[in-house]
């Protein structure tokens, strides 16, 4: 017996080490670039460590405004400690979610263990359930950036974990599993969604146990009331910070369902009575239909197994977020659960059906980011598929071991060599070397003119530059006008403009004088003057540097 | 007259409708399934689409159906495997586009097309497998029927005995060769797998309503679906007469002077 438990643990501490060594390794070079959000958040939890507000000078925010999409504060904050110890670099603010979601293996193993209480299969489960979250290439991918889904659904998983250890009598968990909850809220936007019903649903699910609590029961809520408060009164002053992001990203802010009512209309005018046109042709059926269409869109095969998320930086070249091998696993979980009735099979199944609501809500669908949460339900129907399928022969186990051993060599190909080589462009490579090349002392004291081609450039010009929080919140000059994604446009600080109309064409034929322009290689494909180029590491042009001279037009 | 041509359509897609009755009667035994299944098979877009259109796919729903009831009435072996060959040979001369006739599977396609004949987009939204003359603005299935094709799913997954499951078995083999076929999104091949969608359609309704969970609660339901069901067989209908006609003008004209 004392071995067998030695065995199980080590087989644990294996698979901590394999999900570490996965989201520790080379974090700094792979992803090979920090994406835009990244840089955001890391200059912004450099902004508070150094002054205690954001980039637009508020103090210490729960969700603040960035580039217009108000992202939610929790992940910048836990970035701190990164850059205390590393530095406003690629390793300070990654480590903080590669350790965590590391951290997170351990919570999905804990978590399954409580989930299938009283199971004998209850450990087998847990480890293969940890070891599939610790190879998930979804999960992974989401571990070695700084953004804020992982972290949110860390927080969950918690919440839940420490909700079923309270069931089973100690109040005292209840202390953890409030907070947990409340923070997942804090990290990310669709979990302000989903963590509510989630909680509603083991609310109702165990109101047995918890009625006859009563009393007990209200200093923790009251704990958990006081943890949201921040939340709730920032709202209460500036709708945004909950509202901000959704607004623009939601399907009622898509001009295409108005679109197409209006069409059908104008089709009706001559043919249908006006009752009629307004019976068939309204808003809430074709809303209705449009949410479950994005609804859907997230069980497609095409997106899980074969293409994945078609949206950057959440791509893995060649394959979906889940393995192949996974489908044949996940049928046969869902099955075997509903049929045997497991243990809290009515808790996966409507974790599982209401995953992909907040999504559903929104035009850019379908994204592998907003239903991340969805991630340890498919791990345990993965699991229990494999479980039950091992039963039947050696062969099979031998079998599956050999696919899955391929299936993680192919996703460590595609994600560790091919994506930093030929998609590097995906993560914005290249903005280093441009802000680097750019401090050169034969570039000092010139004006520098960023092409709008460039998305957010403002933002990498002060992470790399580690420039000074209280004098960016002094000089950044911003433009009021929000465009129709609802960013907002940073114009100019220090020596940096960042033109929001810029055309190309029109400017080299008329420059400015001693000027440095930094254009992207499609504006500029007939040009091959220029100063400086930056490539991407599979030799294709990111950047072109052109400098005017004093006086004299170099363009003609 | 206009449109003489298209009866025969009609009249096929009328008789399998019956076949589909008998079949599922056969193998399940129940007036209701069966009722059910029919009911679901006459109010499909497809069905109603194809049915007044001159296409090969009456006909070759015409003969999976008929293949399908030989499948459940007769027991020998000999004839079953008979009526396969026969099943084969006449759907190669009143169907011949058909792509297996034609060319090999494009493997390469292969999953890809595999996941979208079972997407949500394509079952309930966006029918794209005749662009031109199709009603591609609807899917194969309206999206009221989802819950009664996830009990049917899991009705038959659930049932004892593999003949049961027949149904299933069709559709599974007809995705197999559909999904290999290399002109899709324009390939039907597909579209013969409505009258087993149909039945399984009656399964799970049947199940649904036959369930244990309170009763007020299960007429709530019953009515919400049925009144969603009507709406959108209403705004199809409305769809098909107006607009699916202007569209088919309109690009007619187009593809006419731009090519």
């Amino acid at each position: 017996m004392r071995q067998l438990f030695d065995k199980k643990k080590v087989l644990l501490i294996s698979i901590l080490i394999l999900a570490g060594s996965l989201r520790l390794w080379n974090l700094s070079a792979i992803p090979s670039s920090l994406y835009s959000d990244e840089v955001a958040q890391g200059y912004n939890a450099y902004s508070i460590l150094k002054t205690g507000n954001d980039e637009f000078g508020h103090f210490l925010p729960v969700a603040y405004r960035s580039f217009g999409d108000w992202k939610p504060a929790l992940s910048t904050y836990l970035a701190i400690p990164g850059i205390i110890l590393f530095g406003l670099n690629e390793t300070g603010i990654r480590i903080a979610p590669a350790v965590l979601n590391t951290l997170a293996v351990f919570v999905v193993y804990l978590f399954i263990k409580e989930l299938l209480s009283g199971k004998k299969y209850r450990q087998k489960l847990a480890l293969l359930g940890s070891f599939l979250i610790a190879v998930s290439p979804w999960h992974i991918l989401h571990s070695r950036a700084l953004f804020f889904e992982a972290q949110g659904l860390l927080f969950l998983m918690t919440g839940v974990l420490f909700f079923l250890k309270f069931l089973r009598g100690r109040i005292l968990y209840l202390y953890v599993s409030v907070p947990a909850f409340v923070l997942s809220v804090y990290a990310y936007h669709s979990l302000r969604i989903f963590t509510p019903l989630i909680v509603l649903f083991l609310v109702i699910s165990f109101v047995r146990k918890i009625y006859p609590l009563g009393n007990k029961l209200i200093l923790p809520l009251l704990f958990g009331f006081i943890l949201v408060l921040p939340l709730a009164l920032s709202f209460v002053k500036n709708p945004d910070v909950i509202l901000g992001r959704a607004k623009y990203i939601s399907i009622f802010y898509d001009r295409e369902v108005p679109l197409s009512i209006w069409k059908k209309e104008t089709e009706d005018a001559s043919s249908s009575s006006i009752i009629l046109t307004n019976f068939l042709h309204n808003k809430p059926y074709n809303y209705l239909l449009e949410v479950s269409r994005n609804y859907l869109s997230h069980f497609d095969g095409r997106f899980l197994f074969l293409s994945g998320d078609t949206k950057t930086p959440f791509q893995i070249p060649g394959m979906g977020i889940l393995y192949l091998l996974d489908l044949p696993l996940i049928l046969a979980g869902v099955y075997f659960i509903i049929r045997k009735k497991e243990t809290n099979s009515r808790l996966l199944i409507f974790w599982l059906l209401i995953s992909p609501i907040p999504a559903a809500l929104t035009f850019l669908v379908p994204s592998s980011n907003r239903i991340l949460n969805v991630l340890p339900v498919l791990v345990i129907f993965t699991g229990y598929g494999l479980i039950q399928l091992l039963k039947k022969t050696k062969l099979t186990a031998i079998l599956f071991s050999f696919a899955f051993a391929l299936s993680l060599a192919y996703f460590m190909h595609q994600y560790f060599i091919v994506l930093p080589l030929n998609h590097s462009g995906w993560w914005h490579y290249g903005t280093k070397q441009l802000v680097t090349a750019l401090n050169k002392p034969e570039y000092s004291g010139k004006n520098v003119i960023v092409s709008n081609s460039l998305g957010v450039p403002y933002i990498f010009f002060l992470f790399y530059n580690s420039y000074d929080p209280s004098l960016y919140q002094k000089e950044g000059k911003y433009n009021g006008t929000i465009d129709k994604l609802g960013f907002v446009h940073v114009d100019s600080f220090d020596r940096y403009e960042f033109p929001r109309e810029f055309n190309w064409e029109e400017v080299k034929n008329n420059p400015l004088p001693g000027t440095i322009y930094v254009v992207g290689p499609d504006e500029s494909k007939e040009e091959t003057n220029q100063n400086e180029t930056i490539y991407y590491p599979d030799g294709k042009i990111a950047y072109k540097i052109f400098i005017t001279p004093v006086r004299k037009n170099l363009f003609k | 007259m206009g449109g003489g041509e298209r009866i025969l359509s009609g009249l096929l897609m009328i008789s399998s409708g019956i076949l589909v009755y008998f079949s599922t009667l056969g193998l399940w035994k129940n007036r209701t399934v069966s009722l059910l299944s029919v009911f679901w098979f006459y109010f499909s877009p497809v069905i109603l689409t194809y049915g007044r259109l001159l296409s090969p796919i009456p006909s070759g729903i015409f003969l999976i159906v008929f293949l399908f009831f030989s499948f459940i009435y007769f027991e020998n072996k000999l004839f079953k495997a008979l009526s396969f060959i026969i099943f084969i040979i006449l759907l190669k001369i009143i169907y011949p586009s058909f792509y297996l006739f034609n060319s090999f599977f494009d493997y390469k396609h292969y999953s890809v097309n595999f996941f979208k004949l079972i997407s949500g987009q394509f079952l309930f939204f966006t029918n794209d497998t005749f662009w031109w003359g199709g009603a591609r603005e609807y899917g194969i299935l309206f999206l009221a029927v989802l819950p009664f094709l996830i009990f049917g799913l899991y009705d038959l997954l659930v049932i004892k005995g593999q003949k049961l499951k027949l149904p299933l078995y069709f559709i599974f083999s007809i995705l197999i060769l559909s999904a290999g076929s290399p002109h899709l999104p324009e390939s039907q091949e597909f579209l013969l797998a409505i009258p087993f969608f149909a039945m399984i359609l009656g399964k799970g309704a049947h199940l649904f309503f036959s369930s244990h969970f309170s009763t007020i609660l299960k007429y709530a339901i019953i009515l919400s679906f049925a009144g969603f069901f009507t709406y959108q067989l209403i705004d199809f209908t409305h769809y098909y007469f107006i607009h699916y006609s202007l569209r088919v003008r309109n690009e007619a004209s187009y593809h006419a002077t731009a090519f």
